[in-house]
């Protein structure tokens, strides 16, 4: 039942995010708890997942699952354990972010939008600027800005992610 | 207030939108997202009009109309405007109405005759939607939805659950149900209607004619006692698919599943198309001439004893002339109730039972207390009322029960009762319903049919009538077959004659 | 250098509350708790300094707040806090190296517009920095009892409570956001109603770029004069400018409004490897991109960009030199638009997706002529015809980008290759 899919910490989790909110908009947590679901789901959503919240926040089904279509940031496929965003938004392309974009996918084996075998890394295909275009070229792997990026920089980055 | 449109000045209420006044006015504005019983969301852009003094094209759906206001909806840039919607819709629409079944019928097909250009200068490939399966009712050709969102509001706000909508974004979005599921709602059919273009189709009718071939006639669902106005479309003296017939007092815009697709049983194999006559253990086949000879006869040799079964799908007048025909015959114990068992209540029982109040003014109601009935799975389209009334006039919906079931609409509270329980659900001395309701508000209690198959429905019904005088209310009674009020009228009793004589 | 937002930017340890309340920080709030500041008031200084909204439209931000619904029911502030319009990155360095001044802009509006809950919406990609500092500042700021219940002691009750987004830059469209807040798909609400009147879960909303508010607690503190005259020229107050692309050292200067681009271009030590200036974009990607001869001079203000046929926008100022080549800037500027748009609107919808491929077309060597003035003309059928300004956004930088560089989009449908080698 829904206590086996969704683990206790992310039951209150979730529940801390309801309070957030007034007491009867429900689905004003659909889109933290997802991300909270999400991170502990080794980065990606599936059915089951999705219609468990539901379920928890007494929602529709569909009503999570449009979010979790719309916003970027969910996966609904399984993913690589780090995830590689480069911004080649118009700053960072100017300042050869998609050099480093091939330069990663050489490295990786991997075109953009996949995962390595090993499944360590996933490159994600990002469209949004991410908001560091004074520091450009950059990427965010899990979430953490690196900037200024050159060849060796990502080495040492991406090099230095242990295999856990 | 007035304003306006095409240089004819008309008169506007305060808050109407340019389409409203345009509507009633019979001057045509192009639309696809628009739909009079379903909320606002000016996002086909579709119907862009020209204002005096606004610099760009403005939407009718969702503009509120000034006082003075200048309205074009054909001047060279409200049809500008139209026309380069129109080439947006198309970019990525297949042109596929040979083989569409919305084709003939189609909105789109419309609006791009009127509106369109003959050509496209759109040279990419055009996007393709791959179809899921969401049930046995509805099938999908979603690379030709244009993505107006009325199926998805409609289940929002009208059926009450919402099944379908919107994921992806942008070009990809998509409309869709959840990953595996299907369509549950009993209102489901009328995204099929509500559909614009060939998205959203009718399984049942699909690839069986063509629209420009169809028949229309109307008439009255039998489905259940609501009488919701329906057209049959035949072809070949064949029923072929059946939509709502637009009614203000009963079905708005809508039809039940039930309704929609419940002529599938004339095709029924199952269906006796022949008179049959029993000869020892045998049913055989007759033809009605000699069945009608066998039944006079049969009728004067066994009259006295003889009891007569009519079903309350009929109509009033088979139902009169088949109590006339019996009663001439002596045969005195008619009845069409055919399910229940205590008939105790039937002396006090009203001449036609009914509704009560018109379906319209369950609005304006403060209370509703429904008794033995699930009113989204049997009487869909009452559904729609009730919630309604939730929805503009926060209406409490009560509702007490003999068995489990989910409603559309949000309940103040349910119990679900053994029948005994049901009985004394208001008599007993300490009141522990936490139902507590106001003489001075405007109350209803609704008898489900599933109450009167109880062994105690004449003390439920005495009781609840009482309880129901006490606090002012109205008391609704809902049949189980689609004319049971005729049948009562018509005298297909054992007690009273047609008009509500005893016997 | 002026400093306002980013007043804490160089201090050890800037987003702690002992550094901003060193720099005077919270004075503004207790003043106004203190005093009982009618709220009135407040609006009235915001609205006499001029402060304008910082995160694109330039609306003056008193004038907003008293637009706010009368009412006496329940009302909301929300930050926006969804920094992505591409090439601008200053309310990242806000949140992290100023939080403070947002938590307390915050509450200053909150009492202003009479709202009880304050809600600043950080886009999603900020999980990993700014988040944790969000939350970390308003549990300080809790502690310290400048938010919650009967705030140091003056009866007056706000709550602030950071959320976070999943990745959308519509969302950044302030009804987007609040759809986004009830948890929906981030698509713009048509207005009227305006959020003012009809927000947030249907009640009245005011929603404020995080630079716009995290200035108020200095405006507050310091008088409409002061802030008025922080301008240069005929400017009033500052602004952030993201400074992006071909430059020698790229970075966020807070500088009066109306200082002229070449002086920004010298904070920045110049253009990268001494290369001509060519173009700038000099508000966020969604404003028109006008030649580096024409801007050079210009001040750096609402006014007198909109005269050379641009916008100050969000302060994204993206710089390009000789050797970029345009017709793959607006490509790349295309997906984006593309790629963002909610796909509520038939125009943008359908037509963003139109512009993307026609330029990648072009790219390929596959276009012609014809290509070019179909860009025009589909960017024109999409602006002023959708919901929100995200059509306007896609279609401006096309137009502007083939009005000012005709001739280089013209060589590559000729040629079949860019003229920039």
């Amino acid at each position: 039942m829904i206590h086996d899919i969704l683990s206790e910490n992310v039951r209150k989790e979730i529940d801390s995010i309801r309070s957030k909110f007034p007491h009867d908009k429900n689905k004003s947590s659909i889109i933290e708890s997802l991300l909270i679901i999400q991170h502990e789901n080794n980065g990606y959503l599936n059915e089951e997942l999705i219609g468990a919240l539901a379920q928890y926040l007494n929602v529709q089904k569909i009503d999570v699952y449009e979010v979790a279509t719309f916003y970027s940031m969910f996966n609904l496929k399984p993913i690589g354990k780090n995830t590689i965003s480069v911004c080649t938004n118009v700053s960072c392309m100017l300042r050869n972010s998609d050099q480093i974009v091939e330069y990663i996918e050489k490295k990786l084996k991997i075109k953009i939008g996949e995962s390595t075998k090993d499944n360590k890394f996933y490159l994600k295909d990002e469209m949004e600027c991410l908001a560091a275009c004074n520091g450009a070229p950059m990427m965010q792997v899990n979430h953490v800005n690196y900037e200024n990026l050159t060849f060796e920089k990502i080495d040492k980055i991406l090099d230095g992610i242990k295999d856990d | 207030m007035h304003i306006y449109i095409n240089d004819t000045k008309f008169d506007v209420n305060e808050n109407d939108t340019i389409i409203q006044v345009a509507d009633r006015n019979d001057i045509h504005i192009p639309r696809f997202c628009y739909h009079k019983r379903l909320s606002i969301v000016a996002s086909c852009r579709m119907c862009l009009v020209d204002i005096e003094n606004v610099k760009y094209p403005q939407p009718a759906c969702s503009t509120i109309v000034k006082e003075g206001m200048r309205v074009n909806t054909n001047n060279r840039s409200a049809e500008e405007a139209q026309k380069n919607t129109m080439e947006f819709l198309l970019i990525n629409h297949p042109l596929d109405c040979p083989v569409c079944d919305q084709a003939g019928e189609c909105e789109l097909q419309d609006v791009s005759l009127e509106h369109g250009d003959y050509k496209s200068a759109y040279k990419e490939l055009k996007r393709t939607v791959i179809d899921k399966n969401i049930g046995e009712l509805v099938s999908t050709e979603m690379t030709r939805c244009i993505h107006c969102s009325r199926c998805v509001r409609f289940g929002e706000e009208v059926a009450g659950i919402k099944e379908l909508g919107m994921t992806g974004r942008g070009e990809d979005t998509k409309i869709e149900t959840f990953i595996n599921e299907g369509l549950s709602s009993q209102l489901s059919g009328n995204v099929i209607d509500l559909c614009p273009v060939g998205a959203l189709n009718n399984s049942l009718y699909k690839y069986s004619a063509r629209t420009w071939d169809l028949k229309q006639m109307s008439s009255i669902s039998s489905n259940d006692c609501l009488g919701s106005n329906i057209f049959y479309h035949t072809y070949n003296d064949e029923i072929k698919r059946c939509v709502p017939k637009e009614d203000e007092e009963i079905n708005l815009s809508w039809l039940s599943d039930n309704d929609r697709f419940g002529y599938e049983g004339i095709k029924s194999e199952e269906r006796i198309l022949h008179p049959l006559i029993r000869h020892n253990e045998n049913l055989e086949k007759t033809d009605f001439n000699s069945i009608s000879e066998k039944f006079i006869e049969y009728l004067e040799k066994y009259s006295s004893g003889s009891c007569a079964i009519m079903s309350a799908q009929s109509s009033c007048e088979e139902m009169f002339l088949f109590q006339d025909l019996l009663r001439n015959k002596n045969v005195k114990k008619i009845d069409h109730r055919s399910k229940e068992c205590d008939f105790r209540y039937q002396k006090n029982y009203p001449i036609i039972p009914s509704f009560d109040i018109k379906l319209v003014d369950i609005q304006s109601l403060d209370n509703i207390i429904i008794v033995g009935a699930n009113i989204s799975k049997e009487f869909p389209i009452l559904s729609i009322y009730f919630r309604d009334a939730h929805k503009n006039n926060s209406t409490n919906i009560f509702s007490l029960s003999t068995y489990e079931f989910e409603e559309n609409f949000p309940l103040k509270k349910s119990a679900i009762l053994n029948s005994q329980e049901l009985e004394n659900y208001f008599t007993n001395s300490n009141n522990e319903s936490g139902i507590n309701l106001e003489k001075s508000k405007k109350n209803l209690i609704l008898i489900g049919p599933a109450v009167s198959y109880l062994s105690n429905y004449s003390n439920i019904l005495n009781n609840f009538s009482e309880y129901a005088k006490s606090i002012n209310a109205n008391l609704a009674l809902l049949g189980d077959q689609a004319n049971t009020s005729g049948a009562w009228a018509m005298g297909i009793l054992p007690h009273r004659l047609p008009g509500g004589c005893f016997y | 250098m002026i400093k306002v937002c980013t007043q804490t930017f160089d201090c050890k340890d800037p987003s702690s509350i002992e550094t901003y309340i060193k720099l005077g920080g919270y004075s503004a709030w207790r003043e106004i708790l203190n005093q009982q500041t009618p709220k009135s008031q407040i609006i009235e200084t915001i609205k006499d300094s001029q402060l304008k909204g910082k995160g694109g439209a330039g609306f003056l931000t008193g004038l907003k707040w008293s637009f706010i619904s009368p009412t006496k029911s329940q009302k909301y502030l929300v930050c926006n806090s969804d920094e992505s319009e591409p090439g601008t990155c200053k309310d990242r360095d806000i949140l992290r190296y100023n939080p403070h001044s947002v938590i307390e802009g915050m509450l200053i509006a909150c009492y202003a517009i009479g709202a009880s809950v304050g809600y600043n919406y950080l886009r999603g990609e900020f999980i990993g920095d700014q988040w944790k500092v969000t939350n970390n500042a308003i549990k300080e700021a809790y502690e310290h009892n400048f938010i919650g219940d009967n705030i140091l002691g003056s009866n007056v009750s706000i709550n602030i409570i950071p959320l976070i987004g999943a990745g959308a830059y519509i969302v950044g469209e302030e009804t987007a956001m609040l759809e986004s807040i009830e948890g929906k798909r981030g698509m713009p609400r048509i207005k009227p109603p305006f959020p003012a009147v009809q927000g947030l879960y249907g009640k009245p909303t005011i929603i404020n770029n995080t630079e716009t508010i995290a200035s108020v607690p200095y405006i507050i503190k310091n008088g409409i004069d002061w802030y008025k005259n922080l301008g240069a020229g005929d400017a009033h107050g500052v602004k952030m400018f993201c400074m992006s692309g071909h430059l020698n050292k790229p970075k966020v200067i807070e500088a009066p409004l109306g200082t002229p681009f070449s002086k920004l271009l010298d904070e920045c030590n110049g253009i990268l490897n001494d290369k001509k200036l060519k173009a700038v974009i000099p508000g966020g990607s969604s404003v028109p991109v006008v030649k580096g001869e024409v801007i050079m001079d210009t001040p750096m203000d609402y006014e007198p960009l909109m005269k050379i046929g641009t916008m100050l926008g969000s302060g994204g100022v993206i710089v390009m030199d000789e050797t970029t080549c345009m017709v793959s800037v607006l490509e790349r500027i295309s997906r984006f638009y593309y790629a963002e748009s909610c796909g509520q609107c038939t125009p943008c919808r359908e037509g963003t997706g139109w512009l993307y491929k026609t330029l990648v077309k072009i790219r390929a060597g596959q276009g012609d002529q014809s290509d070019l003035d179909l860009l025009n003309r589909v960017a024109n059928q999409i602006e002023g015809h959708c919901i929100c300004a995200l059509g306007d956004a896609a279609a401006m930088p096309v137009k502007s980008f083939l009005t000012n560089f005709w001739n280089e989009f013209e060589y590559y449908v000729e040629k079949k290759q860019s003229m920039i080698i």
